[in-house]
């Protein structure tokens, strides 16, 4: 992440110290949003639970899926509450077996 | 040392050349899985199919589980191919082929990797009916 008080260009530094993430669509995700990627930008600190938050703002067809759907991170399973970093790839994952039992 | 194989391909699977890759003269045993595609799911006739993977994260995942059979039973010759893309009905989806010195422990090990594959990797299935279609799971059809 870049450093947020250089002191003196904060019109420059403040867009840099957001976080733009890929995200990666398959499946029924892919159909709904019509797109295989996306980009996005999310403010700095954000998790994988606000990226989530931010694809259903745009495409709300995705809502009623989320609550099933397990997240990886740069082809990592991660939790809701995990941190991303500039350039993540964000990969929502309907599940792979009808269920998680 | 052991073979560990990973093939993710829109062509149709050979069973024969999958268990081919795990033989070996240290091993007593050799099962292989074929997991073929069906034409009827709760109730409703399927027409096809298509899978569709994430395939830099699939081939992670599968190689995950290769390191736990590893680690649980010290085994490597382990081999899986997906198949994705459109499948007909009656072809196979996904072939698993274990080979370890002795047959227990081939069996347990061949159905611990699908039950595996059908947890963890990101491989989905669409079935088409007559009359529409959804997505389900991937492709082990271990029921």
């Amino acid at each position: 992440m870049a450093p947020s008080d250089g002191g003196g260009y904060n019109l420059y530094m403040a867009p840099s110290d957001r976080v733009t993430v890929t995200f990666r669509l398959f499946a029924i995700y892919r159909e709904r949003v019509g797109q295989e990627c996306i980009e996005a930008t999310l403010e700095p600190g954000a998790t994988v639970a606000n990226a989530l938050q931010h694809l259903g703002e745009i495409h709300p067809s995705t809502l009623s899926l989320m609550p099933m759907t397990m997240v990886a991170v740069n082809q990592e399973y991660s939790e809701r509450d995990h941190i991303l970093e500039p350039n993540d790839e964000i990969a929502l994952i309907p599940p792979v077996s009808g269920g998680w039992a | 040392m052991g073979t560990q194989k990973i093939l993710i391909t829109e062509e149709p699977l050979d069973a024969a050349s999958v268990t081919a890759l795990v033989k070996s003269n240290t091993n007593g045993g050799v099962v292989t899985f074929e997991g073929t595609t069906r034409d009827e799911t709760g109730g409703r006739t399927v027409v096809r199919l298509e899978y569709e993977a994430y395939p830099e994260m699939a081939e992670k995942t599968f190689q995950q589980i290769f390191d736990e059979v590893l680690e649980q039973w010290s085994v490597t010759d382990v081999a899986v191919a997906h198949r994705i893309g459109r499948l007909e009905l009656g072809e196979a989806s996904l072939i698993v082929a274990v080979a370890a010195p002795h047959r227990a422990e081939a069996f347990t090990i061949a159905m611990y990797v699908v039950d595996r594959i059908k947890q963890i990797v990101p491989i989905w299935k669409k079935e088409f009916f007559e009359d529409g279609s959804v997505w389900v799971g991937s492709a082990g059809a271990t029921s």
